[in-house]
């Protein structure tokens, strides 16, 4: 069963001058027309302005579709009346840390959200206590959010969104600020979500590394869709992404940089481990 | 031509229950026209320091020499250290506040009180430094781009002629495209006009294709200094200190650890090609 | 300088004072300083001086802490005690020049003095012992009646909290710009006062640029997870009178009654 599923989707940016007149249209999102099956990984890659945020903001109705159509769980974000039933299934982790909690204390920004759709205050600490323990941060409940690291603070965005149940978590870009440690925290964190809690993660993101356990992989650039697969099909495609001003994971380019010398290793090499044994392989 | 850190410590809050010694014992040379990378974990010190080598933060005890003067003595003009050695911060696009990129370019000379000649000469030569056309000039430095508004940022600094650029996380939050043009001209800069150049980042793979010496901080205090490659050596005890090496390392290592007579000091993709290649040829001879 | 101000300040003790439901806090700091401007004799300050210490034993705030936030307002003290002394009409004991001081001036003086060092010291007895959410709350609760007259309290009292968690990031973020400009050869300390003020404008467009992203991207965030305002909405603590508010609140009304007999009787 489908989680999303987009037809057709373009969004236009239109800049006005000061009397109204439209002074330039961009698209930001050209024609695009993609499927999410419920609880799958989906990373959607892309440079700087390839509209990946963009269209993360369509999936939580956060800006409506100028032409085509975005369902999320059956609802159409074009209806304004479905705006709060799609926010409630589809949760969203942004890029800066700081400036998406609302609490001065952590058990308290993890329970905005619930406070929000109505869940009664007995369930409300229920879900808090559980979300902040499936992030990681249960003994963190009680402390300031400004004295938590980066990926700290975005452990508890996500868990913010964990404690509305929805049945779809975005990330845009989570890792963007955030140094290694707090960005591999972060993706385990989310792939554990994914695999304990079957919640559909959707992660936007220009860091290649990220996007290896993905179970499909989406590559936008110019607002349109221009590769999709899963990442070993993706990743075999070296020379492509790097068209695309996207890079790959060092060893994999290594893989690639050999194959051209001629050497026979298999496509799309993902780790260390893989690109040894094939080497060692050719040796023998 | 140098700095000179003799025994610097810093500690804050002090005389408190919170107080943090930030800096342990520092000692380092930095001489002209190097390419430095200063890496470790976040907390491990690396800002603590670069602020001290502008005199943005004074140090508790120790001394600092900046070509053989006491920049702690009470006469001497901390405004030139900061002219001479510029200070790139993270996010440095935050601090742009003028109404077009080339007024913004030109506050740093204006405040070493040039006049006003050459300080238009300097930020029109510090745009061409950075990669910025002519047509940006009157552009407001807030419709740009990212990777554009850094570069303003970057070209702020360089238009007060510093001897010394040290940049604290450049490419922090840029795509790969951003951060390879960010590296590619500060490279180019560096090759072109000889600046000393100190670059903080947290990825190993950049440090390693572009830097020449390493320095390591861990918990306030120099934990590795040296050749980049002899540095990467140690990627055991650089994974102790939650570090690790460039990716083809390992790769290195492991095929050595496996009987092939692969040179493990590469650290660059190419490096790595070249070596293997050889290993494999060889292996077929 | 400024870590001497603890007025305003949270102190992380557990204590009967700090458990209290923050209404109960609210209604009696209130009532307590009206308290204060009720009787004009020494009794009556005896009374609420020796019903502060009760209180302050209560809370477990170190008494050390307390006086330190004394000290910064030291200098408005005096200055209300100079004032005083020298400026009230009656019989002069002691003259000198103009400067006329009366029996009558030194006990308003001294009174005015207690009184101000009352006030702050059960005002920022509040501030300890609450912490800034549960104060917004209480504020919220306190004023839900104004919502009839449509003044929009949950709003307010929803940009209380938001304005008290970004405090230390925007105090963060000023000293890393002022530092970044440094780095530019930035001076914001030399000068006369128009050059002070034309420096501050590197400092201050960033500032507001910085502030106005952020207030748009928490829009997004709080929009993003359901954020419509104040109705249908539920509390992770929602405030409740508890066996011990009760009781507090009996404490203060007998303390009133106190003054009120001292007022009437002495």
């Amino acid at each position: 069963m489908n989680i999303i599923e987009t037809k057709d989707l373009v969004f236009e940016y239109i800049r006005r001058d000061e009397e109204g007149n439209v002074e330039s249209i961009s698209r930001a999102i050209d024609d695009v027309s993609f499927d999410i099956k419920k609880g799958d990984f989906v990373a959607i890659l892309g440079h700087n302005g390839s509209g990946k945020s963009t269209l993360a903001k369509h999936i939580n109705a956060l800006l409506m579709p100028t032409e085509g159509a975005l369902w999320v769980n059956g609802y159409n974000t074009s209806n304004a009346d479905n705006v709060w039933k799609i926010r409630e299934s589809a949760g969203m982790v942004f890029q800066n840390p700081d400036n998406q909690i609302i609490g001065t204390v952590v058990e308290e920004d993890v329970g905005f959200g619930p406070e929000n759709i109505g869940v009664p205050t007995k369930e409300i600490w229920e879900r808090v206590e559980k979300s902040l323990e499936s992030v990681g941060m249960l003994e963190y409940r009680h402390h300031s959010p400004n004295k938590l690291s980066g990926g700290q603070k975005q452990r508890v965005a996500i868990a913010g969104i964990m404690a509305m149940k929805p049945e779809c978590i975005i990330l845009d870009e989570p890792t963007a600020m955030l140094d290694p440690n707090g960005r591999r925290d972060v993706i385990e964190t989310v792939r554990e979500l994914n695999q304990k809690e079957k919640v559909t993660v959707i992660l936007i993101t220009h860091y290649m590394e990220e996007v290896i356990h993905a179970d499909k992989v989406i590559v936008m650039d110019s607002g349109k869709i221009v590769l999709e697969g899963t990442p070993r099909e993706i990743f075999s495609k070296v020379e492509k992404l790097k068209r695309y001003s996207l890079d790959v994971p060092q060893v994999t380019e290594l893989a690639y940089e050999l194959k051209q010398e001629g050497l026979d290793i298999p496509n799309a090499i993902l780790t260390v481990d893989e690109l040894v044994e094939a080497l060692l392989k050719l040796e023998r | 031509m140098s700095i000179i850190l003799d025994k610097i410590n810093y500690s804050y809050n002090n005389g408190t229950a919170y107080e943090k010694q930030a800096l342990r014992d520092i000692n380092l040379v930095i001489n002209d026209g190097e390419f430095i990378g200063l890496i470790g974990h976040t907390g491990s010190g690396k800002s603590t320091l670069i602020q001290h080598l502008n005199g943005l933060i004074k140090a508790s005890s120790g001394n600092i020499y900046y070509n053989g003067a006491d920049i702690y003595d009470k006469d001497y003009k901390m405004k030139d250290l900061r002219s001479k050695v510029g200070l790139v911060f993270q996010y440095p696009e935050h601090q742009l506040f003028e109404t077009t990129v080339f007024k913004d370019i030109c506050f740093g000379p204006k405040n070493l009180k040039l006049d006003p000649l050459e300080v238009d000469l300097r930020a029109y030569e510090a745009m061409k430094l950075v990669g910025l056309g002519e047509d940006m000039l009157d552009v407001s430095p807030f419709e740009l781009s990212g990777g554009q508004k850094r570069r303003v940022a970057i070209a702020g600094v360089l238009a007060m002629k510093p001897d010394i650029l040290i940049l604290d996380e450049p490419t922090a939050g840029l795509d790969p495209r951003g951060r390879d043009e960010i590296l590619d001209q500060i490279e180019k800069l560096h090759r072109e006009t000889k600046i000393t150049v100190i670059l903080v980042s947290h990825s190993m793979e950049d440090v390693a294709k572009y830097v020449d010496r390493i320095i390591v901080m861990n918990k306030g205090e120099v934990f590795f200094d040296d050749e980049k490659r002899k540095v990467f050596a140690n990627y055991k005890q650089l994974e102790e200190i939650g570090l690790a090496a460039p990716q083809v390392t390992y790769v290195m290592n492991e095929l050595k650890k496996h009987g092939a007579s692969v040179d493990t000091k590469a650290i660059t993709v190419h490096e790595a090609k070249e070596d293997i290649m050889r290993w494999i040829k060889g292996e077929r001879r | 300088m400024i870590r001497d101000i603890t007025i305003g300040q949270y102190y992380p003790v557990e204590s009967k004072l700090h458990s209290l439901d923050p209404r109960v806090k609210l209604v009696c700091t209130i009532f307590y300083i009206l308290s204060l401007f009720l009787f004009n004799n020494y009794y009556g300050y005896l009374v609420a001086g020796v019903f502060l210490i009760f209180v302050i034993a209560q809370s477990k705030v170190p008494v050390s802490f307390i006086f330190r936030g004394l000290k910064a307002v030291i200098m408005l003290l005096l200055v209300t005690v100079v004032f005083n002394l020298f400026l009230t009409p009656g019989e002069p004991i002691w003259q000198f020049g103009i400067l006329k001081i009366s029996e009558e001036g030194i006990h308003f003086a001294v009174k005015m003095a207690i009184r101000l060092i009352f006030l702050i010291i059960g005002s920022s007895l509040m501030t300890f012992t609450t912490t800034p959410n549960h104060l917004t709350d209480g504020l919220e609760r306190l004023l839900g009646p104004l919502k009839k007259i449509k003044v929009p309290v949950h709003e307010i009292s929803m940009m209380m909290s938001i304005a008290l968690r970004f405090i230390p990031i925007l105090l963060e973020e000023t000293d890393k710009i002022m530092k970044a400009q440094m780095a530019r050869g930035a001076d914001f300390e030399n000068g006369n006062m128009i050059d002070r003020a034309k420096n501050l404008v590197p400092l201050l467009v960033p500032l507001f640029v910085s502030a106005f992203r952020r207030a748009n991207d928490l829009a997004m965030a709080m929009e993003a997870r359901c954020y419509n305002g104040g109705e249908g909405r539920t509390k992770m603590k929602p405030l409740k009178y508890h066996k011990n508010d009760y009781v507090a609140y009996m404490i203060f009304i007998f303390y009133i009654a106190i003054i009120f007999v001292i007022r009437m009787v002495l």
